[in-house]
């Protein structure tokens, strides 16, 4: 490497070298914006820049920055060694095909991260699915939790719900979500989203989603096979984003409420796809109508999105839903695979009018999924 | 801008905090505009802004940039306070798309500026608390250096490599396992 910046020359004092002037505290924030491997990368820069890296309180790590596993898991080891038990604030890594970590390996990482009282933890698994060992899961510190491609058990829930008393947002994309009770008082964000997992990698069995969390302000629940949500107690919620598979339907039993458990909820969106306008209105259609009809008033309910379920012929379920609904300002309808003909949109406005009593401030009709074309 | 002062406008005025720039500028803002900085915020709390906030590490052309975002978030903070008053935990609220796009557009315009005023505002921003500009300002130096090798960095930012050879080889062979 040459040497040529030693001397200062008369255009480089000119334009000097303001980045290596701000305090440590500010290039450490710089820094955590950055990838950890970045960030170590700049030790090399000057004798500024030697140890700013270390302290580093936000952790991310990203596999595709790395060309092998062995090169991931050397930058892993190392990194954790040299950060010592700095406290974190928080601490995430991502995988890709071919650079991963395993199971204990990966197990070891969130150990390491809970004895440093990282406060936000998320692992983005692409490669296989994660087994985490449950017993490494106590920190009075942990407050959010993402996971992607991890195995969750009901043991691994438990085991965390217990061992992290202060986790309040806990969120799984693509997770093999085999638990079937999420019950905790200090829960206040739950997602469940399964868009790309492979159904067949379920038993045939259907399960219900037992959900009691009475401090829970946000539930999102999209795309689940064979689970069927019972809402037991969820009276804190804010707001609810629920997408219904139709095989989430059979299992529905008769005890549990959706619409029923959201009585203070201020924003709702409930969909429920119909695959084939043949089958419409489905099983499941019919069953959240018929919970739909010993629902209470929804006091708190503003904004209100439905999907396919709500708009079958006589428009039953909207009229009820918007009846219960005193004080709503926005109206909007997601529809999936009706077609847009099966829809009397004046007999749908004079209907909405007339449950309201008002018209709404606004609402909107969506097609995200439409198939069939405007007739 | 006209400074504060008017007896007949005393009641809006009550509202309104002067902040004095290092070039002895007065800007008059509104206290909402004022307290996105939380150092102002316990300057407000403590009572102490009478006859003008005085900012002695912020010239009058950041400052100036600093109230234009300020106002702007300020602003955005208003409106998600309207749509939702019963629950302030702004994580989980419902805020207009339209609106949030509105504003990304505007940071990113603000971003637009030579590199001695942006770290200039990371000063600012850093000084007055104001943590959204902190963060904005500072995400778009690490965006800077993203992908970049150390010889880019240093020329990017006029960084003196002040190691020696064997220095600089020595740290390498060290953490080598970060540029495997």
């Amino acid at each position: 490497m040459s040497n040529k910046h030693r001397r200062t020359t008369a255009l480089e004092a000119s334009t000097c070298d303001v980045i290596s002037s701000l305090p440590d505290e500010l290039l450490h924030h710089i820094l955590s914006f950055t990838t950890a491997r970045e960030a170590v990368q700049t030790c090399v820069l000057s004798m500024r820049w030697l140890h700013v890296w270390q302290p580093l309180r936000r952790l991310s790590i990203e596999g595709h920055e790395f060309t092998s596993k062995i090169g991931f898991m050397e930058f892993m080891d190392n990194l954790l060694l040299r950060c010592g038990c700095i406290p974190l604030d928080s601490f995430r890594w991502t995988t890709t095909g071919s650079v991963y970590l395993n199971d204990d390996r990966a197990s070891l990482c969130v150990s390491y991260a809970l004895c440093c009282n990282v406060r936000e933890l998320e692992i983005v698994e692409h490669h296989h699915l994660l087994n985490l060992d449950h017993s490494y899961f106590t920190s009075a510190h942990l407050r959010i939790l993402n996971l992607s491609g991890v195995s969750i058990t009901d043991i691994f829930i438990e085991r965390l719900f217990s061992g992290c008393p202060a986790l309040e947002d806990l969120v799984m994309v693509d997770c093999h979500v085999l638990a079937t009770k999420f019950s905790s008082t200090t829960l206040k964000n739950l997602n469940i989203t399964s868009r790309s997992l492979n159904v067949y990698d379920y038993d045939d069995d259907f399960e219900d989603l037992v959900i009691d969390a009475p401090n829970l302000i946000s539930l999102h629940l999209e795309d689940l096979p064979f689970l069927a949500p019972c809402l037991v107690n969820v009276s804190s919620l804010v707001t609810a984003y629920i997408s219904l598979e139709e095989e989430s339907s059979s299992n529905f039993d008769a005890k549990y409420s959706i619409v029923g458990a959201l009585s203070n909820a201020t924003k709702l969106k409930l969909l429920s796809p119909v695959d084939n306008c043949d089958d419409y209105p489905s099983l499941l259609n019919k069953m959240l109508n018929r919970d739909l009809q010993r629902s209470q008033t929804l006091n708190n309910l503003k904004k209100l999105s439905v999907g396919d379920w709500c708009v079958d012929g006589d428009l039953h379920a909207l009229i009820h839903l918007l009846g219960c609904s005193p004080i709503i300002q926005k109206l909007t309808l997601c529809l999936g695979y009706i077609p847009s003909y099966h829809i009397d949109f004046f007999f749908l406005n004079r209907c909405v009018l007339k449950a309201l009593r008002r018209p709404p401030k606004s609402w909107s009709a969506l097609s995200p999924r439409r198939r069939l074309g405007n007739a | 801008m006209a400074s504060a002062g008017s007896g007949d406008e005393k009641a809006a005025a009550a509202a309104m905090i002067t902040l004095i720039s290092s070039d002895n500028e007065k800007f008059e803002v509104t206290e909402a505009t004022a307290t996105l900085s939380q150092t102002i915020r316990h300057m407000i709390e403590d009572g102490c802004t009478d006859g003008g906030v005085p900012l002695p590490n912020v010239t009058s052309k950041i400052l100036a940039r600093v109230i234009e975002y300020c106002k702007k978030h300020a602003t955005a903070a208003a409106g998600e306070e309207g749509s939702s008053s019963s629950f302030s935990d702004a994580a989980f609220l419902e805020v207009d798309r339209a609106f949030l796009e509105e504003l990304e557009e505007f940071d990113d315009a603000f971003l637009e500026v030579d590199r001695a005023t942006l770290f200039d505002l990371i000063l600012a921003a850093n000084y007055l608390d104001i943590k959204g500009l902190l963060n904005l300002t500072c995400q778009k130096v690490a965006d800077s250096v993203k992908g970049k090798t150390p010889e880019q960095i240093r020329e990017m930012y006029n960084i003196v490599n002040d190691l020696t050879p064997e220095e600089e080889a020595e740290i390498r062979r060290e953490t080598q396992w970060a540029f495997e």
